[in-house]
């Protein structure tokens, strides 16, 4: 296989940590916190009270209204985050790169917010039909279709859903395509839009996400958070981004998949940890070369003893010197989004050389005695890193990415 | 309440013992807070998660839900002394 080496050169990010790529990074680095009392949506039906919002957020401060009607509000995060990536990375549009270009997006649920808006009087006596954009405002695939028409591409274009670990897969899926020479750019990554009042509820039922606030790794977790939002890469192969100038995030290295053949909710350790392995291994990285990983770390009482187990199995004694953080206590668990929020978090973190950190962090549980950076950021320069997505289902992505510096003229 | 808990068990209610673990049943975590749920609806009371995830047998169930029952009620009489 003609394998190329594939970079980020541009990057988009709305969030409840803020409205760009700059604002995100400055909250993470300052480990702040975007959870707070839901605005959104009722909270009196509701156990739990706090989640990751996009605060005070208005459609129309970025479409118009056709689109407003056309798009639901996942679908405007995925491409509120698509127009900051691609205007970052300065990409020129030609009829070739148009069909030279993917589109692969991650979305857990696709537009529930529409769903439940439009579902709610019909279920009445008040209505006996729904809107006619229900069903294209609804649709998983919504984002990728209106990025791939915003830029005219038209290239392989599709949306993943495993829930969870959309993004991973959805990110790792346009990675490999650049890398193969299957396309020369891509736009991936993930959007979502949780809070609508039926989809809270039914989180509710689950049992996971807690009354208090997200606390990975800590004793006191008791859940996950939810949050909302987007994030898109740019990703084009090397040499292209090298031929036009264009400026690098970082580099994607690897992607590992696997499935848990195990249970619905209940991770498995050995699954998490064939992900990890399979991320090294496709990017061609040792155990000892990964200096940061940014967790999965849900701070549900299940998943991070599972994840902390899983690194150990994977890196051995060098679990040691592992930085290991969860900025889902920032920006909450995005589901289908979290992979790409988490991603940018990396690339933003290897390329600053400052680890973002596990805030509200309290106290040390012996069942994740990791070094998991609490509460402030910290400077480091690594070279490698892996962002882990584990989603219900047991299906698991784990990304790996490279730093960049063009001063050491590395990757030459 | 047995009869609740019989839904999810091939068992019939007079045959669950007080004793018998949800596994013992046949019956996973989600098994388990579909259980609780249902109770929930049923008996209209509230059990909080960090409750909820201890409950592991069918007497456990029915202690928490007798208790949240009981709270209940009492604030039904006093409506006063609802907590805020």
């Amino acid at each position: 296989m003609n394998n190329r080496r594939v970079v980020v050169t541009g990057l988009g990010v709305i969030s409840a940590l803020g409205r760009n790529a700059a604002e995100f990074w400055q909250s993470l680095s300052q480990g702040q916190s975007g959870i707070a009392p839901l605005e959104s949506v009722d909270r009196i039906h509701l156990r739990f009270q706090n989640g990751a919002e996009v605060r005070r957020y208005q459609a129309e401060d970025y479409f118009d209204k056709t689109q407003r009607r056309r798009l639901d509000r996942f679908a405007q995060f995925g491409l509120i985050a698509a127009r900051e990536a691609v205007a970052d990375s300065r990409i020129e549009w030609t009829p070739t790169v148009q069909e030279r270009t993917g589109v692969v997006t991650g979305s857990g649920i696709g537009g529930q917010s529409t769903q439940d808006e439009e579902y709610l009087d019909l279920y009445g006596p008040e209505r006996t039909r729904t809107n006619p954009l229900t069903v294209p405002r609804v649709m998983p695939n919504a984002a990728a279709s209106h990025i791939s028409m915003t830029y005219g591409l038209t290239g392989p274009a599709y949306t993943v859903s495993t829930a969870c670990s959309s993004s991973n897969h959805a990110i790792g899926q346009a990675f490999w395509m650049v890398r193969s020479g299957l396309i020369d750019v891509a736009i991936t990554g993930g959007s979502a839009a949780p809070f609508s009042f039926g989809n809270l509820k039914a989180w509710e039922a689950l049992r996971v996400v807690t009354t208090d606030t997200c606390r990975p790794f800590c004793k006191r977790r008791s859940g996950m958070i939810l949050g909302e939002g987007g994030a898109m890469f740019v990703l084009e192969t090397l040499k292209r981004a090298r031929t036009r100038g264009a400026s690098v995030y970082g580099e994607i290295v690897g992607l590992g998949m696997s499935a848990d053949a195990h249970h619905l909710v209940q991770p498995s350790f050995e699954g998490a940890a064939r992900a990890m392995r399979a991320a090294l291994r496709d990017g061609g990285l040792a155990p000892e070369a990964i200096g940061y990983v940014n967790a999965h770390g849900t701070g549900t009482l299940t998943n991070d003893p599972m994840e902390t187990k899983a690194l150990r199995a994977v890196f051995g004694t060098h679990a040691e010197c592992l930085a290991v953080s969860s900025t889902k206590s920032m920006h909450g668990h995005a589901l289908g989004a979290a992979g790409a929020l988490e991603g940018a978090a990396t690339l933003l973190a290897l390329r600053h050389g400052l680890l973002p950190p596990t805030a509200n962090f309290i106290e040390p549980d012996p069942a994740c005695d990791l070094n998991v950076i609490p509460n402030e950021a910290r400077p480091a320069t690594i070279e490698a890193a892996l962002s882990n997505s584990f989603a219900f289902g047991g299906l698991n992505a784990v990304l790996a990415f490279r730093r960049w510096d063009e001063g050491r003229g590395k990757g030459q | 309440m047995l009869s609740v808990i019989a839904r999810y068990t091939e068992a019939p209610p007079d045959q669950l013992s007080l004793d018998a673990s949800f596994e013992d049943l046949g019956i996973d975590s989600l098994g388990g807070i579909s259980i609780i749920a249902d109770l929930e609806y049923t008996f209209d009371v509230v059990i909080p998660n960090e409750e909820a995830y201890r409950i592991r047998t069918v007497g456990e169930a029915i202690e928490s839900l007798q208790k949240h029952r009981a709270r209940s009620l009492a604030q039904d009489q006093n409506p006063d002394e609802r907590a805020p």
